[in-house]
């Protein structure tokens, strides 16, 4: 007999049992690693997994298996189209999916059902993808905020500059922010010119970038002029909030 | 505290990170899912709802790899377990914002392609397909292919359409040549949208390479990049509609793509433009696309011009003239 015909039994944690063929078994490195390395006779138990989703997860290795080999005759974006219907089922059976293939070793199903939820992921807000997966939020606001305030530095809208967003007002209060402010802060002043003059009278002759505030917050910002403060330990831009509606 | 007060009053050290959310909003959600925490203890939630909230570590981090930082942080503030695994990601955040300022020499650092490329390695180690790629494209300009392949190759596995494409080009131009697998990392690519890959796959399908030659799939995918904003998409779909291929003649749609080639950019584009424009008896504006053309490399183009030229008046031509040094391209995605 050829060792296309081998077969491997699965035993799953229902008490389920699937007899397939090795090469399609072998798509999970898990089970193949217990196969070579275990009496090739017996049943593999894979206690993690029920009998539904490892006979979905057979649907897909098979259907994969048969593409590679030439076996079916489906080209390379039909497949693609499969994988898309496949990964189209309710999260329950998505989360499943993951962490058995997590668990069963097999990289392109863990790849394809990791994407399915990056995808359901992007573009939301934290509330949104909450409400989409069933998700408590367990975040008090201090953590929250340490979270936010952790990388602030990082990244900005303004294209790499490091911010911090003060929302104040006296004018004592910002030289002091001028002053202590060891990284770098961003200035965003709303239209008022008066609010610029007294910036630049603080920032005492250095010159900081002030950029209007728009409308919308998620539109970049524009920058009204460029000046730049230069206080011994790099550029230093202010960024400042003043009274703006979001 | 009530966070309306921080709005109005001053308080110096008190940060707030604003373009997130409102902090009303924001308050009086996390007051109102305080409260469901509170009253679904008592209630007991049912035991076969998947709970997200627990996914492992490592598959977060595979989920989250080619999410930028809005996503990211997204991400993280959804629950605390979120939070605690997507942290080596925002750190891989932190160095290729550092990585590009080496790269670009921006912010107060002078352009440096070694730190970079460290900066880039080391955000790459923690997951960040972003940087994987950013690594992957100072390795490729070094000369480097294989760490560049390698680098790609990571990326796109793990769904960056960047990533994706730039292997797929890669495939495309290295020895040994794969047109097979670069067309199934260009197919992913597009269907998530990346523009040049979309150009790039559409130039396999209409030359045959890796695939089976289909000049209907190649226009679609030719649209779409143009649709994009590719201006070599727009003049090859330009062309396609000229000469019926993959779809129907269309004069007004291969004109209507021509001038969009043209008026950002495209030296043939421009050539081919000008001349429909002199078909038409648009002297003037012929005479500007084919001067453009020619400043763009057609020498063709030149002859055309010249006879042309002869035809219009003095003014006209000075006018021509300045037409042409004041026009500047639209915007493109290249």
């Amino acid at each position: 007999m050829g060792s296309t015909s081998t077969k491997i039994k699965l035993r799953t944690s229902d008490q389920k049992v699937f007899e397939v063929e090795k090469a399609v078994a072998v798509q999970s490195q898990t089970i193949k690693y217990i196969y070579e390395n275990g009496c090739p006779d017996s049943v593999i138990h894979v206690h993690s997994v029920s009998g539904d989703i490892l006979s979905k997860i057979l649907d897909y290795c098979k259907k994969h298996v048969n593409s590679a080999a030439g076996k079916e005759d489906i080209s390379p974006e039909e497949l693609y189209e499969w994988d898309a219907n496949f990964v189209k089922v309710d999260q329950n059976t998505l989360f499943d999916l993951i962490l058995a293939a997590n668990c069963l070793k097999i990289e392109s199903l863990l790849d394809l059902t990791c994407q399915t939820v990056a995808n359901m992921i992007k573009g939301k807000r934290p509330e949104e993808i909450r409400t989409t997966f069933n998700i408590k939020n367990d975040y008090t606001i201090e953590a929250e905020e340490a979270v936010r305030r952790e990388n602030k530095w990082a990244f900005d809208m303004l294209g790499g500059v490091g911010t911090m967003v003060i929302e104040e007002l006296a004018d004592d209060t910002m030289s002091k922010c001028v002053t202590n402010a060891k990284s770098r802060v961003c200035v965003i002043a709303a239209n008022q010119i008066v609010m610029m003059r007294s910036i630049s009278k603080l920032a005492n002759k250095k010159s900081i970038d002030v950029y209007k505030q728009p409308q919308n917050p998620t539109t970049p910002r524009i920058k009204e002029s460029v000046k730049q403060i230069n206080v011994g330990t790099g550029f230093i831009e202010l960024f400042f909030h003043f009274k703006c509606k979001m | 505290m009530n966070q309306k007060t921080l709005l109005y009053r001053s308080d110096a050290s008190r940060f707030i990170a604003f373009p997130f959310s409102k902090p009303d909003g924001r308050d009086a959600k996390t007051k109102s899912s305080r409260w469901s925490k509170v009253s679904s203890e008592s209630s007991s939630s049912p035991t076969n709802d998947p709970d997200f909230s627990a996914l492992p570590f490592d598959i977060l981090t595979k989920i989250a790899a080619p999410f930028n930082f809005p996503n990211l942080l997204a991400a993280s503030l959804v629950c605390r377990s979120w939070g605690d695994a997507l942290r080596a990601l925002r750190e891989a955040m932190v160095l290729l914002r550092q990585g590009k300022q080496f790269k670009h020499g921006r912010g107060g650092v002078g352009r440096n392609l070694e730190k970079a490329l460290v900066s880039f390695l080391k955000g790459a180690a923690r997951g960040s397909t972003l940087a994987m790629v950013d690594a992957g494209l100072i390795y490729w300009e070094r000369g480097q292919k294989e760490e560049a392949i390698a680098l790609y190759q990571k990326a796109a596995a793990l769904g960056d359409a960047a990533g994706q494409c730039n292997l797929g080009i890669s495939y495309l131009n290295t020895q040994p040549l794969n047109h097979k697998e670069a067309v199934k990392w260009l197919h992913q690519a597009s269907v998530g949208g990346h523009v040049r890959a979309q150009y790039q796959l559409a130039l396999c399908l209409h030359q045959g390479l890796g695939v089976e030659q289909n000049l209907q799939e190649a226009v679609k995918w030719y649209l779409k990049a143009a649709e994009g904003g590719y201006v070599r998409a727009m003049y090859n779909a330009s062309l396609c509609y000229t000469f019926g291929e993959g779809l129907s003649h269309s004069r007004r749609q291969a004109r209507k793509w021509m001038k969009r080639a043209a008026d950002r950019g495209h030296g043939k584009a421009q050539f081919e433009h000008g001349l429909a424009l002199f078909s038409e008896g648009e002297l003037l504006k012929a005479i500007v696309y084919l001067e453009l053309a020619t400043r763009s490399g057609e020498t063709a183009a030149t002859h055309v011009k010249n006879a042309i030229l002869q035809q219009l008046s003095a003014t006209s031509r000075d006018l021509a003239l300045l037409l042409t040094d004041n026009w500047r391209a639209l915007p493109s995605s290249r």
